[in-house]
């Protein structure tokens, strides 16, 4: 089918792809992990503040762009922002669209193979009988590649060619199996999500042990909820806030923008992108508040959660957990824990592949197959080494470059041209166009100047951020004239490796690893920046194409 | 569960559900895209 002439099958369809985009492995590990390290029930203050003055702007602008677009028959970033401008930069700036799906869906479908393996391993009762160090060693041994293999050399290789080879086979069935495994995974997510979830509330103090005396749920469930509002006084909580916002929204990537561009010119975008975000909300406030935070809490105590909480978590400690409520319920708990943590993947893995996808068929006429297996073939040259040499963090570069730091880029890049290039009152009109629903004026404000502010705060946050993320000390620092002391995990000590060498320091005893660690995540930039360059590249000589055609 | 943690609780969580299952209401009463 010609991909200006592919549309989504149904609403809800779109809806829940949409959703299934956004919904990953973040709801359910990383929302309760960065609430309980800012201040417990008061981080959702400034969560939901953020939600509303970043988060809902930043969906509207990214569903408008892609509708935009796809009216013109652009479904990938690089051309949908090059109508938006004259400017021809704005065709280069689009390539973060592409680069980023492929960067991330090389390591996030490792992850995802994870979760599959974990599935049959808790139906074939792997974990019974195992430990709580054991369980977590089963896992380390897995990444790296030193055992928990079942005597198969490369396992977790063949698990992620097996897994990528999935989605490959999805993405080349187009919209419609997308929108079908959106539409069976969803549901099921939010089941599974909703098994756990009522365990969570319901388990008390009734597993706690002679190892761990005090374990009660109740206390995970009320450090969760209970504001300690000083911390709303705190910037750090505010970003955070901000940064889990932006990151469970699955915003600044491209996808949301490639999946929009293939709804129909005059049909609703406002309640549908309302929509998405708030079942994205719904699963990570209701269901992932109430998993793994009250689950740990009520077996192992409030204490061990707050020192070990991490993500860890969800491989290393859950399966041992999960035995504990005897072998039945124990696998049922398993599967649907691993179960949902699948499908969370794969719907967003999905969405990865359709910018790529877009653009090769809009500039190259490559069919769906095509684009599919190419597509795979990318992912699988970017992500073999995040399996290879996952110990010598070469996953963690991927994420934090490809995942982290160009995401937020791109997000501020295509407000200010939505809102200041583009023009609000144009972009405003493109998202009223159809719309089921009346946005409130102040959005059109909201979008223009708090968005993109909040946007800069963040990445300005990342680069700068003061020692012991002490933002009053810092800044306190500076004005008496005592310098500005940067975390080792800033943008700007990254640069420079300044992470690794304040562990070196630490541990001298580890040399030979953490210089092997400095060696593999230059090797990955190099890897990055070769893909945008390539990218680059292609959307240069597509340009070329264009203009000949046109003469 | 303590009475502030309760409050926020049930306050965030009903925003939320209440919001997230009016909007399916308002697209499902207009499926005009649905085959």
């Amino acid at each position: 089918m010609d991909a200006s002439k592919e549309t989504w099958g149904s609403r809800t369809g779109l809806i829940l792809a949409m959703a299934g985009n956004a919904v990953g492995l973040g709801n359910f590990l990383r929302f309760p992990v960065q609430a309980v390290q800012n201040g417990g029930g008061a981080f959702i203050i400034p969560y939901l503040i953020c939600f509303l003055l970043m988060g809902i702007p930043l969906l509207f602008t990214e569903w408008s762009i892609g509708r935009f677009g796809g009216k013109l028959g652009n479904h990938s970033t690089p051309y949908i922002l090059d109508s938006m401008s004259k400017k021809s930069i704005w065709k280069y700036i689009g390539v973060f669209g592409i680069f980023t799906n492929i960067a991330v869906v090389a390591y996030y479908t490792y992850i995802e193979s994870w979760t599959f393996i974990y599935v049959l391993h808790t139906v074939f009762g792997t974990f019974n009988g195992m430990g709580k160090e054991e369980v977590s060693l089963f896992f380390d041994n897995y990444v790296n590649l030193t055992g928990s293999d079942l005597g198969i050399r490369y396992l977790p290789a063949i698990v992620y060619l097996l897994v990528l080879g999935v989605n490959v086979y999805i993405l080349s069935t187009g919209l419609g199996g997308i929108e079908k495994v959106a539409k069976i995974g969803m549901p099921l997510l939010i089941l599974f999500g909703c098994v756990l979830a009522y365990q969570g509330w319901t388990m008390g103090a009734d597993f706690a042990s002679r190892e761990f005396p005090d374990a009660n749920a109740w206390d995970g469930i009320n450090f969760l909820w209970t504001p300690q509002y000083s911390s709303l006084a705190d910037p750090k909580v505010w970003l955070a806030a901000a940064g889990q916002i932006f990151f469970t929204l699955s915003v600044g990537m491209g996808s949301i923008q490639c999946y929009a561009s293939y709804v129909k010119e005059n049909e609703d975008i406002a309640l549908n992108s309302v929509t998405a975000g708030f079942t994205n909300e719904f699963v990570e406030v209701l269901l992932g508040s109430a998993i793994v935070i009250p689950i740990a809490a009520g077996f192992l105590g409030l204490d061990w959660v707050i020192e070990n909480a991490g993500f860890g978590m969800a491989f290393q400690t859950m399966p041992y957990l999960f035995q504990q409520w005897g072998v039945v319920f124990g696998a049922v708990a398993g599967v649907c824990w691993f179960g949902l943590l699948f499908f969370a993947g794969i719907t967003s893995s999905l969405a990865m592949g359709t910018p790529w996808m877009g653009f090769m068929q809009d500039e190259f006429g490559w069919g769906k197959v095509k684009g599919a297996v190419s597509f795979g073939l990318i992912a699988l040259i970017m992500g073999l080494p995040t399996v290879l040499f996952y110990r010598y963090g070469y996953f963690d570069e991927y994420d934090y470059w490809g995942g982290t730091v160009s995401l937020v880029i791109f997000a501020l890049l295509e407000t200010i041209l939505f809102a200041w290039v583009f023009g609000i009152d144009k972009g405003w009109q493109e998202l009223n166009r159809g719309a089921d629903i009346r946005i409130p004026n102040i959005y059109k404000w909201i979008m223009k100047y708090v968005t993109p502010t909040l946007l800069l705060l963040v990445l300005i946050g990342a680069m700068f951020t003061p020692a012991g993320n002490d933002w009053a000390a810092a800044v306190s620092g500076l004005l008496d004239g005592q310098g500005y002391a940067l975390e080792s995990s800033s943008l700007i000590s990254k640069l420079s490796h300044a992470d690794l060498k304040a562990q070196l320091l630490v541990n001298p005893e580890k040399a030979d690893l953490i210089e092997k660690k400095m060696r593999y995540s230059s090797l990955a930039r190099t890897q990055l920046i070769l893909l945008f360059l390539g990218i680059t590249l292609i959307v240069w000589y597509s340009h070329k194409k264009r203009k000949t055609a046109l003469s | 569960m303590n009475t502030s943690a309760l409050i926020l609780s049930i306050a965030t969580q009903g925003l939320i559900l209440v919001v997230t299952a009016y909007c399916f209401y308002l697209v499902l009463k207009k499926p005009e895209a649905d085959k």
